[in-house]
């Protein structure tokens, strides 16, 4: 019996034609994405990193698992519907009284319909499998087919969830007899593991074991794999993945079983659990005589326009009733919420920090989170509003009614809307309870209705129309969800494929960043064009809808048409060629605004290829300094635009005479500069704003000339910024300024490289400079230049400030203005001043401590700062979420100024530790300035990284300090792993590899100042510094640095030295087992190795110190025990510490050791 | 006054379900008669405009409802032969739904409807019940309820009565009985019962046509004198079926066989006149007679 079912269900799924639909539909994207990731439309991108193969298993376990949302809606569409049909097409009542036995009818279902799945899934590995031969072996992102990745992706991950979840949908859609159960059960799995994210955020390991999908499981193995090892090992299966594996398997099977025993093969439903609703059943009272005609009620029976509507109205809300007293709803409401409240804890407690609830953050990812809900609940239910009457076999009643279609129509995509505003609103209300619930009570209303209202609605509405107009045309509602979700998923990867174009990417309007400084900002605006655009077309898809509306029965397409055709008369046409007009008279300016911008960032790489053929010969043409910097800058924010005019003097500082100067002036700014002696171009390229001038009278050596120019920014364009003058919070940088040398050297020196030392890492065109700017701002703003402000005034409505150095700086400048609060205080004769956004005074406090902790520390050991202010200027969001140090400003990020570092309990305090950290730059890159080499950020960042983390330690304890340092340990090896390939030492780093400087930096330094002890490498240090202090003869590299420390420090460290700045050095050291030795003693056998970069190659270390520590139950440290240990197997003895549960090697990470999970042990105190 | 001029549907899969109908309907019951598969569902839903013929027309009171269905609609009363509703609602907001959908736009108006319709088809008890609880007689008489909400002049009932039983059924032309003859009442059936009890004028339909179209009492009356009847052993039927031209049979209680077969003049003396003529036998005649006898 059970094969007849199963050959009889496996024939007739293999007759449906909406199988071979989502067979073709997935194996098309499959391959799309993968030749467009391959390059097949516009070439591999040249790169000299390790390349990501496609064809890995890493990979290919990837993306068969972003694939596995795709195909987790197959099973309500498949195995769901095998089930569903009987109880629609009313067949199990006869079905159910034939000698069928349960288990051949739900084996044989279910069976049949997962095979069907497994086979479908089939076409995402044909299609790799296709696409690799289309790529061909030539390619450098196809390695050797990889059959066993394939296999392990099948058998570990696709198929065993099709099998779990397939399970758990067919119990489900069979208890309820409801389709719509199964597409919701599937998006409930995607909550449950976003949920399983953000319980076990802190240890992802049970992350890994609980994600229902055993993503997150090879994640968590694969976590420290660099890119090359991506490449060629396969997915571990054993370990996390396989206890995942089990265990939801074993999770589906009991839920499948408990559905089993309380199936019946009856006529009337069962349920899983009790009966709770009371359905109102129509028991009629017998012998009731037939009254006759009582009364005669008259009626007026209208269908006049006006009418109609309020007919639609009445309908609408009707539908709207409908949707949300459905308990389906409810539960996807509810889940909604669940996930809004568990995405903003996730946003807004980091790893590293703790942000506040603000509005703006809750418009973030957690309203993203909660519009998935608002878009399928829009999917889902459009097709139950449009299919609903014929589901329930009303249609015929109501397609005889007089009214008309649009008002069937219309009335459906309202009550869509009205519940898509109303779930906006439960969105406020959670929102704002998340606000109250954490104590923060500055509620931006405004911002709300804003965003969601004017910002977020008008593409629910596009959705909306969009689901009602599928949901019209396709005949079978799941296809019709299947499209959407596909059409939602997809619309965001065209850029991938080539389209980037907004006219094609279906409701993808330009994503806006709020800022409370700056609001909107640019992009407001050409959001509100592309979703106009897009509602335009709305407009044309209901008018379509309309016209195909079907009312009746239609045999065939052609009959379709026919009444389509018949349905378009003069109004209908007219509306529908208007706003075909509108549409594409909008587009038409979309297209030549993005053709206008577009441009530019296009065709970078080959521009600067032909630059450097034209250019190289002036590599090395040597050029004047620039010395002293006079500028009148005026900024303009209700207009973002500003002028600015100034000078520089040119010092011609080399022995030899110069004639040939190289100007680069700013990409967004047109500008026009002259020289104090007469020049002419001779070769120029204006893309790259380059120009090489040849002087009528060469500059002697020692010699000077004035420069002088004069620029302004472009226009802004509707897609492309060019200035960076805001409405309010401006941030310009340097980058707005000529410059002189050929800028476009991407080759750095070695530090070894005497060449390196005379010039400076930041700017090969100044040594140090002297600047003095007068700028002036609108009369709301006030405006920060470098330098002390000598003059302020008011003129002509606007506000202008005289500022100017005292001491020579390098040249790095910021030029603010905003609507600020200042915050000002005095510490040690230095002037505080904190420039923020008025509702900013969250963090004043720790900013100001910070600045105060690291003056003190940096004075204590380093000597005096070199400036009479420090001044903190806050800058939008948008600009950057970093802080830097420019003269005697830091200017720093919005997002340091929002955080909640009260009640961080794991968290950094970033608003202290940015501070303190931009300050010991003024120490650590601007008295000592490193030299243009690699390595120059292991003078910068790696001493000023292990500096705040001492300023840290001091002012928040050890305990906060470590956590701070395991992070630093996790950034740079998981930095490494994206690094392709490429890892430095220390010594020579890269400037963009900020894992290498700030992560593995601060823990070197700190493992030497561990040994060497705090005072003793600060005095070194300090000697270092004090030999470079403001030179600009001759700049220090990483290598003068390790010399001065080596010659320093006992021989007996040197080894930290050259395992952690001049090598890339794995250890692995693990506790072997502990012994309990009879006189309190422990004796702790435990083993050490040391291998180099790939972690294949075995070195030998020698008398290495190993820390050990004790600690009790509650995690206090008792006891550390310093220890000297080599390669291979160590034996110690320790004296035992009353009360100890737990041994650790190496507590206070000096090691840099990818595996530390074996270097702890638990010991039985036997009492 | 309905009119159908050489009405013509042929589905696609090449099922001729309308083939040349011509029909003209006065006010009063009129009764569709015809076995399963005779088209009279597509007759109605064709006349419901639901689905649009290949060629032909239907006017109603002066509306060529193929131009202008909607006008149509307006007036119409449609009770398909097999109905859903919205699960989980009561019969109250159903019809009150209904009765938007049906133009009428005062709330007032629409609930004294709603109750009025409630009333006349004895539902009224039942109201705040949900009618996908509803027996197989009261969802009948519900579809009765929603056709009326509109006051139609016409009215579509398909096959209402199959399925209910006896009680159920007597109940439910009770109802309909109490609509009034000002309006035209089209019922489709194939028990020739139903056509006895309420119709002024009916049709017999076979194969997409229709083979006759009179009054009952005229049918009866053609065929006065023309019925015989007899009593044969069970074993025997074939040979009189082949024989004469057979009508019907029912069984006695002793097993023996009492049929009645159509002869212009009696066709011997075993058989005799029957007592009565029934309109099943006017319908069983008319299904085994082809049209061209008619012509």
């Amino acid at each position: 019996m059970l094969k007849s079912i199963y050959s009889y269900e496996l024939k007739r799924l293999l007759k449906q034609p909406a199988i071979y639909f989502y067979f073709v539909v997935l194996f098309g994207i499959a391959l799309l994405s993968m030749l467009g990731t391959g390059g097949f439309f516009d070439g591999v991108p040249e790169t000299d990193k390790d390349i990501r193969l496609l064809n890995s298993a890493h990979e290919i376990n990837f993306i068969f698992q972003y694939f596995n949302k795709f195909f987790l809606f197959l099973l309500p569409a498949i195995i769901g519907m095998v089930i569903y049909r009987d109880y629609k097409n009313n067949v199990h009542p006869i079905l159910y009284s034939y000698p069928i036995k349960k288990s051949d009818y739900l084996l044989g279902k279910f069976l049949s319909s997962l095979t069907i799945v497994f086979l479908t899934t089939l076409s995402i590995g044909i299609a790799f499998y296709l696409g690799e031969f289309i790529l061909g072996i030539d390619n450098p992102m196809i390695g050797q087919t990889n059959y066993w990745g394939y296999a392990n992706a099948y058998f570990f991950f696709v198929w065993p969830n099709m099998f779990i979840y397939g399970l758990i949908i067919f119990a489900i859609v069979a208890s309820l007899r409801n389709i719509y159960a199964g597409f919701i059960s599937v998006i409930l799995l995607f909550f449950i593991q976003i949920m399983i994210d953000n319980l076990f955020e802190g240890t992802p390991v049970l992350f890994a074991l609980f994600d229902p999908f055993g993503q997150n499981a090879v994640a968590y193995e694969t976590r420290f794999w660099t890119i090359y090892e991506q490449n060629v090992r396969q997915i571990p299966v054993l370990g996390v993945v396989l206890w995942n594996r089990l265990l939801w398997t074993t999770l589906g099977l009991l839920l499948f079983g408990l559905f089993y025993k309380k199936f019946q093969l009856e006529q009337e439903t069962f349920r899983l659990l009790p009966n709770i609703s009371k359905s109102k059943s129509g028991k009629e009272l017998k012998n009731k005589s037939v009254k006759s005609i009582n009364k005669y009620a008259k009626v007026t029976i209208n269908f006049s326009f006006l009418h109609q509507v309020k007919a639609m109205l009445k309908l609408s809300a009707i539908d709207f009733r409908f949707i949300i007293k459905n308990w389906l709803f409810h539960i996807l409401v509810l889940f909604g919420v669940l996930a809004l409240v568990f995405a903003m804890s996730r946003v807004t407690n980091r790893a590293d920090m703790t942000y506040l609830p603000l509005t703006r953050i809750v418009l973030s990812v957690p309203m993203y989170f909660f519009s998935i809900v608002i878009m399928l609940v829009t999917f889902v239910y459009a097709g139950m509003l449009v299919h609903r009457s014929r589901m329930a076999k009303s249609n015929q009643l109501i397609d005889t009614t007089a009214t008309n279609n649009w008002v069937l129509l219309v009335s459906k995509i309202l009550a869509l809307l009205k519940v898509q505003l109303l779930l906006l609103l439960v969105m406020i209300l959670c929102g704002i309870g998340l606000q109250l619930y954490n104590g923060y009570y500055q509620f931006e209303i405004g911002l709300y209705l804003f965003h969601l209202f004017i910002i977020t609605f008008p593409t629910l509405i596009i959705w909306a129309v969009l689901s009602v107009f599928m949901h019209t045309i396709l005949p079978n509602v799941y296809m019709g969800i299947f499209l959407l979700l596909l059409i939602w998923i997809s619309k965001d990867q065209l850029p991938q494929i080539g389209i980037e174009t907004y006219l094609l990417r279906f409701n993808s309007a330009p994503q806006l960043v709020y800022s409370d400084l700056n609001g909107f900002g640019h992009g407001f605006l050409a959001n509100l064009i592309i979703n106009t655009y897009w509602l335009l077309f709305s407009a044309i898809v209901i008018l379509v809808a309309y016209l195909f509306w079907e009312r009746g029965y239609s045999y065939s397409l052609k009959e379709r048409f026919q009444v389509a055709v018949q349905q378009l008369n003069g109004l209908v046409s007219f509306c529908l060629v208007l706003f075909l007009v509108l549409f594409y008279f909008l587009g038409f300016t979309v297209y030549k605004e993005e053709n206008g911008s577009f441009k530019k960032v296009g065709n970078n790489e080959q521009i600067l290829k032909d630059f450097k053929v034209n250019f190289a010969k002036y590599k090395s043409t040597i050029q004047p300094k620039i010395t002293s910097v006079k500028l009148n800058v005026e900024l303009f924010p209700e207009s973002n635009s500003f002028l600015t005019s100034g000078s520089y003097i040119l010092v011609n500082q080399s022995p030899e005479r110069i004639d040939t100067l190289l100007i680069k002036t700013g990409y967004d700014e047109i500008t026009d500069y002259f020289f104090g002696v007469p020049s002419t171009i001779i070769q120029k390229d204006d893309a790259l704003q380059f120009a090489v001038h040849v002087l009528e009278k060469p500059i002697e050596s020692g010699d000077s000339i004035r420069m002088e120019f004069k620029m302004k920014n472009k226009p802004n364009t509707l897609f492309y910024q060019n200035s960076s003058v805001l409405q309010n919070g401006t941030f310009l940088r340097t980058d707005i300024l000529p410059r002189l040398g050929y800028f476009f050297d991407d080759k750095y020196c070695e530090p070894t490289d005497s060449l390196a030392r005379h010039t400076n890492f930041y700017s090969p065109d100044a040594n140090l400079v002297d600047i003095e700017t007068v700028i002036s701002t609108s009369h709301l703003q006030t405006a920060i230049a470098p330098g002390t402000l000598i003059k302020q005034w008011a003129e002509n409505n606007r506000n202008y400030f005289h500022y100017k150095t005292e001491n020579k700086i390098k040249f790095a400048f910021a030029f603010n203005s905003g609507d600020f609060s200042v915050s000002k205080s005095n510490h040690k004769g230095v002037n505080l001043e904190i420039y923020h956004h008025a509702n900013h005074t969250f963090n004043l406090k720790d900013v100001t401590e910070g600045l105060k902790a690291s003056l003190d520390y940096n004075t204590r050991f380093f000597g005096s700062y070199q400036h009479t202010e420090i001044r903190t200027v806050e800058f939008p969001v948008t600009e950057g979420t970093y802080a830097s140090v420019m003269g005697n400003t830091i200017p720093t990020s919005e997002g340091r100024f929002i955080l909640r570092n009260v009640e961080a309990k794991n968290q950094i305090n970033l608003s202290f530790y940015v501070q303190a950290h931009e300050l010991t730059h003024q120490w650590w890159g601007n008295q000592v300035v490193p030299a243009d080499a690699l390595g120059a950020k292991m003078l910068t960042e790696s001493i000023t990284e292990y500096i705040s983390l001492r300023i840290y330690e001091q002012y928040f304890g050890q305990e906060k300090a470590q956590h701070f340092l395991s992070l630093q340990r996790q950034r740079y090896l998981e930095g490494r792993t994206k690094d392709a390939g490429k890892e430095s030492p220390l010594y020579s780093v890269r400037p963009e590899q900020e894992y290498i400087a700030y992560g593995k930096g601060s823990m070197a330094f700190n493992a030497l100042q561990y040994y060497v002890g705090e005072e003793k490498l600060n005095k070194i240090l300090k000697e270092f510094l004090e030999k470079y202090k403001f030179r600009t003869d001759q700049y220090p590299t990483s290598t003068d640095l390790i010399t001065h420390l080596k010659n320093s420090i006992p021989i007996e460290f040197h080894y930290i030295i050259k395992d952690m700045m001049e090598t890339i050095t794995f250890y692995d050291n693990k506790i072997i087992e502990i012994k309990e030795l009879p006189n309190n003693q422990l004796e702790i056998k435990f083993s050490m190795r040391k291998m180099d970069s790939t972690q294949k190659k075995e070195l030998e270390a020698a008398n290495v110190f190993l820390t050990i520590g004790q600690y009790d139950r509650d995690g206090n440290l008792l006891q550390i025990e310093e220890v000297k240990a080599s390669s291979g197997e160590n034996k110690v003895t320790i004296y035992k510490k009353p009360g100890v549960t737990n041994i650790l090697l190496d507590p206070f990470l000096h090691f840099i050791e990818p595996n530390v999970e074996d270097n702890h042990q638990n010991i039985v105190t036997k009492e | 006054m309905l009119s159908i001029q050489n009405l013509t549907k042929t589905y696609p899969n090449g099922v001729k379900a309308l083939d040349e109908i011509n029909l003209e309907i006065r006010p009063g019951m009129f009764g569709l008669l015809g076995p399963n598969g005779a088209g009279k569902s597509s007759l109605m839903r064709t006349i419901a405009t639901l689905q649009t013929p290949d060629s032909g027309k239907v006017v109603f009171n002066g509306i060529d409802i193929g131009n202008d269905p909607m006008s149509l609609r307006k007036t119409l009363g449609y009770l398909p032969q097999e109905f859903g509703v919205y699960p989980k609602e009561t019969a109250e907001n159903l019809l009150d739904y209904f009765a938007i959908l049906k133009g009428i736009s005062s709330r007032k108006e629409r609930n004294a409807k709603v109750e009025e319709v409630l009333h006349l088809t004895n539902l009224f008890d039942v109201r705040k019940k949900h009618v996908s609880s509803y027996s197989g007689g009261m969802r009948q008489r519900f579809g009765i309820a929603q056709l009326l909400l509109n006051d139609p002049q016409l009215i579509i009932v398909d096959e209402p009565t199959a399925g209910l039983d006896p009680e159920e059924r007597n109940r439910f032309l009770n109802v309909l009985r109490g609509i009034g003859t000002e309006n035209i009442v089209l019922f489709s059936t194939h028990l020739v019962e139903d056509v006895k009890e309420l119709c002024t004028d009916m049709a017999i339909m076979k194969h997409g046509k229709i083979h006759r179209h009179l009054t009952p009492s005229q049918a009866i009356k053609e065929l006065e004198s023309k019925i015989w009847t007899r009593l044969i052993p069970a074993a025997e039927l074939d040979h009189y079926k082949t024989t004469f031209n057979y009508l019907s049979s029912s069984y006695n209680e002793d097993h023996s066989l009492t049929i009645r077969i159509f002869a212009k003049n009696k066709p011997n003396d075993s058989f005799e006149k029957a007592e009565k003529v029934t309109l099943e036998d006017v319908y069983f005649h008319a299904l085994e007679i082809t049209v061209e006898e008619y012509a």
